[in-house]
């Protein structure tokens, strides 16, 4: 079993600075980030052996008793074998970072799919940290200042019974993430654009979890991870040695098998929040891309076939063809279950202000407010690109006469 | 004759009423005017009570929730406690709310197959529906309570109120039983108000009775794609539609009072394209009265929406097939008594092409085997009003030798089928059992503005409006009695229910 020694990590440095009472946390439940120094006792562990067992089988209470990371103060990284990643164009959750890793059972791999979710063997775990920047102009956790806090780390287990989400709330203090299956309602102030925002972050329990984690063949409803696809990870990622393509990584680290060539695998383009003020000069086939990759990452795994919101007749997939399939994407087409008082249409080609999806993305009333779940505040990057796309769109029946 | 649906241009003409039409009746027609909705006392806006005139055996009724070995959640901490037992639940779980006005923090969902094989038999309850009230007015979550695939689920003894979305929704249930269960938004109504208050679609076996729901921007009730379903002895109020039974069969609406609504008792058949489409509907024995407030849902453009509700509208029978409605009071409605229209009239286009798809997925947008009989109707239409129905008010207002009629039936689709022009998707004339029949509803008035017999055109059905009291009299079989099972027993109007009116059991 592994052992666990109480480690400072305070730098000499920063014990210079810290007396001051750098100290990051306000004690409540707010995350109240700011630059600085901060004095932690993480604990480091001297095992670097992953805890399987308890994976497959048990919901710990603290997550470093699964000992995934080297230290108990951070999840971003030097993970016990697991392999980091990004997604291309990642789901938008209220400005945080995000820190990723898998970790598959020694020897194993997963199953390449061209457009569905890789087939992950039992036994695997990804680890999702979401982080909260003081300040998005500075990102990147550092358990040794206060620049992002840590909010909560989700484990992904496939387990014997299938997939389970549980959710892992980290204290104020960072040093620790505690089992937390009914979420947290974490009330939450940002900087974004020079803006302070104070809005209320919802760790989602865990049936909440699955409304998004969900796909329903017809017959079962089962849970299923939602990023680790294809065309998400078909990026470059830097594993200290400069950008490698995440896929033939995972391929030649032998965690995923039957990748085909690379000219062979879709590819969701980037879209990163400093990239909104790259919109207008973007071509009408660049905006399609960008905005069907954001739809697809935010939207498909409820609005896609299989997904909880699936009957609405929106569906976004990214693989799904826009000139074949305009009603799925919401052109012209009449919501099935919702009343929005003013419009008329999921989708108006070239008058986005009167498209309710674009409605729907640019509020926070939680009566109309898209996705449902995981947003406090608006996406302003990602409305900006929907708003462009909408109006690029060649004019339909229902377009304002020009 | 044999028409191309495609090229029949049912659209201009089938308007009920398009301009053109009207041009000859209209004139200085200053509009139908609206009623001032309601004609029921303000109630108090703050805290919640249910209506005085509850009947006791449902107000006094003693709620027994709790007992050895059911999970007691924590008055101190709700939320938590909540959605703590909802993620654990297992088979025959009884998890039970205090008594108290709590104030919720979150969507509390309860996915029975959240952990592997599907959860049965679970027990929500409280200590009476006066007595625990979950206020979701700050929650961070859209619906008061989510419960998904499960079988058996049984909720009684408590209030949701002020919900952002749906109240109390489920979705992939068999087996729902509500109970002595009210959901509420109070004060004046409010497009903000949430959408649904007790919300089962998409289920099967559901019984909802003896609970109260007030204030939804759409339906109180609302029970949709689903099938065998019971709805009895419930009171709805201020809601946009009272009660609502949508793409769902083999249903019983009975014993119910639904007033003060826009629209009391809704039965429709909506062109959703998710192969649920519904038949099968028995309306029975409710007091339906003063459903004469303002139409105050979210305007939309879906044709079938509430928002098109006539404000002061008893009961609506749309677009769906073998309907039964007797032995209900109906009284004092500034518009209708009873409305039975095929989808025609929220889409003259119906047959335009639009839909073709969702027709061939087993939508109809006819009315067909409707019996409305044995009603009693009185005090109906002195204000009409709806923009729905606008021209039709005009058109039986201002027409020499027409009045308003108590009773509606459209007859645009089933002149139409008569015609032959729906012989495109397999539709001929309408036979005997088809047809739309009024009989003894206490000497009101029926109207249609499109008669049955009168042949349409190309252009399509022909105007031919006639009032009178006895038309449209013809009887259809009863239909059965719907009934369902829930943990093992079975519960319907003669099954259990063996002593409200029409529902006892003759002696041996």
């Amino acid at each position: 079993m592994k052992s666990l020694i109480p480690v400072s990590l305070l730098s000499s440095a920063v014990l210079l600075t810290a007396c001051g009472g750098g100290g990051g946390s306000d004690g409540g439940t707010g995350q109240q980030p700011g630059p600085g120094p901060v004095t932690k006792n993480c604990q480091v562990s001297e095992s670097q052996d992953v805890n399987w067992d308890a994976l497959k089988n048990d919901n710990l209470a603290k997550l470093s008793d699964y000992n995934l990371f080297a230290s108990s103060c951070d999840p971003t990284r030097d993970a016990h074998g697991g392999i980091a990643y990004d997604l291309n164009t990642p789901l938008f959750s209220d400005y945080t970072s995000k820190y990723r890793f898998v970790f598959l059972p020694d020897g194993q791999s997963a199953t390449y799919q061209a457009d569905d979710v890789f087939d992950f063997p039992v036994g695997t775990v990804i680890t999702k940290t979401f982080a909260m920047p003081a300040d998005t102009a500075h990102r990147g956790y550092d358990p040794q200042t206060n620049t992002e806090a840590l909010i909560e780390t989700r484990l992904l287990i496939h387990r014997d019974s299938g997939w389970v989400a549980l959710p892992y709330v980290w204290n104020d203090k960072g040093t620790e993430a505690e089992y937390r299956p009914q979420g947290k309602l974490v009330d939450t102030k940002l900087v974004h654009n020079g803006a302070q925002q104070s809005f209320t972050y919802a760790v989602p329990d865990r049936a909440q979890c699955k409304q998004c984690h969900s796909y329903d063949d017809g017959d079962t409803n089962v849970f299923i991870p939602i990023g680790p696809k294809a065309r998400h990870l078909n990026g470059d990622f830097d594993y200290g040695d400069g950008p490698e393509n995440q896929l033939t990584h995972w391929s030649e680290a032998g965690i995923l098998s039957g990748l085909p060539s690379l000219d062979q695998v879709d590819k969701v383009p980037t879209y990163h929040d400093e990239d909104a003020g790259l919109i207008s000069g973007y071509s009408d086939e660049q905006l399609m891309a960008a905005a069907k990759g954001y739809l697809d990452v935010n939207c498909s795994h409820c609005h896609g076939v299989g997904g909880t919101a699936a009957y609405t007749g929106l569906q976004l997939e990214y693989w799904r063809d826009y000139d074949t399939g305009k009603e799925k994407h919401g052109v012209c087409k009449t919501p099935i279950a919702y009343d929005q008082g003013e419009m008329t249409y999921d989708v108006v080609p070239g008058d986005a202000a009167n498209s309710i999806l674009h409605f729907r993305m640019d509020t926070t009333n939680n009566q109309d407010s898209m996705p449902r779940l995981g947003r406090g505040v608006i996406h302003e990057e990602g409305v900006a690109l929907i708003e462009a796309w909408i109006n690029s769109l060649p004019a339909e029946a229902c377009s304002p006469a020009s | 004759m044999k028409l191309d649906k495609n090229k029949f241009v049912i659209g201009r003409a089938a308007s009920i009423l398009a301009p053109a039409a009207l041009a000859m009746v209209v004139t200085g027609c200053g509009g139908g005017g609206s009623s001032s909705g309601g004609g029921a006392p303000a109630q108090d806006p703050v805290g919640y009570q249910y209506p005085q005139d509850m009947p006791a055996d449902v107000a006094q009724k003693e709620i027994a929730c709790g007992g050895e070995g059911a999970i007691e959640l924590d008055a101190n901490n709700l939320t938590d406690s909540a959605k703590i037992a909802f993620l654990d639940a297992q088979d025959g779980d009884v998890i039970v709310f205090p008594e108290g006005t709590f104030k919720l923090q979150d969507t509390l969902t309860l996915d029975g197959e959240l952990s592997g094989n599907r959860v049965a038999d679970v027990t929500i309850c409280g200590q009476g529906m006066d007595k625990t009230i979950l206020d979701f007015s700050d929650s961070a979550g859209d619906d008061g309570l989510f419960i998904t695939n499960i079988d058996d689920v049984e909720i009684y003894g408590l209030a949701v109120t002020e919900a952002a979305n749906n109240a109390i929704k489920l979705q992939h249930a068999n087996g729902v039983r509500i109970h002595y269960t009210a959901t509420v938004w109070q004060g004046e109504p409010d497009k903000g108000n949430g959408a649904y208050g007790l919300y089962p679609v998409e289920s099967s076996n559901v019984l909802v009775e003896n609970s109260y729901v007030r204030g939804s921007a759409d339906a109180g009730i609302y029970v949709g794609q689903s099938d065998s379903i019971v709805v009895r002895n419930n009171i709805a109020e201020y809601n946009v539609a009272g009660i609502e039974i949508e793409n769902s069969t083999n249903a019983d609406m009975y014993n119910n009072i639904a007033r003060y609504n826009t629209g009391g008792l809704l039965v429709f058949d909506l062109p959703i394209g998710n192969d649920k489409y519904g038949s099968g509907v028995r309306v029975f024995g409710n007091e339906v009265y003063e459903n004469n407030t303002k139409n105050f849902a979210n305007s939309s453009s879906n044709p079938g929406g509430v928002h098109i509700v006539p404000p002061g509208t008893g009961v609506i029978v749309l677009s769906t097939d073998d309907v039964e409605i007797f032995d209900n009071t109906v009284e004092k409605h500034d518009t209708l008594a009873v409305a039975v229209t095929s989808f025609l009239l929220a889409d003259e286009n119906v047959f335009g092409g639009d839909y073709d798809s969702v027709i061939a997925d087993g939508w109809l947008p006819l009315v067909r085997n409707i019996h409305v009989h044995d009603n009693t109707i009185s005090e109906t239409g002195a204000a009409p009003n709806g923009a729905l129905i606008q021209d039709m008010i005009t058109l039986f207002t201002l027409t020499p030798g027409l009045e308003w009629p108590a009773l509606i039936y459209d007859g645009a689709g089933e002149q139409l089928a008569n015609t032959g022009a729906l012989a495109g998707i397999g539709i001929g004339a309408y036979e005997a059992g088809d047809k739309v029949c009024f009989q003894n509803n206490s000497g009101a008035t029926i109207g249609y503005p499109y008669d049955p017999a009168t042949a349409a055109t190309m252009e399509g059905p022909t105007l031919s409006p006639a009032v009178g009291t006895d038309f449209l009299d013809c009887s259809q079989e009863p239909l059965p009695a719907a009934t369902l099972t829930f943990k093992g027993e079975m519960f319907g109007c003669v099954v259990d229910d063996t002593t409200s009116e029409h529902c006892e059991v003759a002696p041996l």
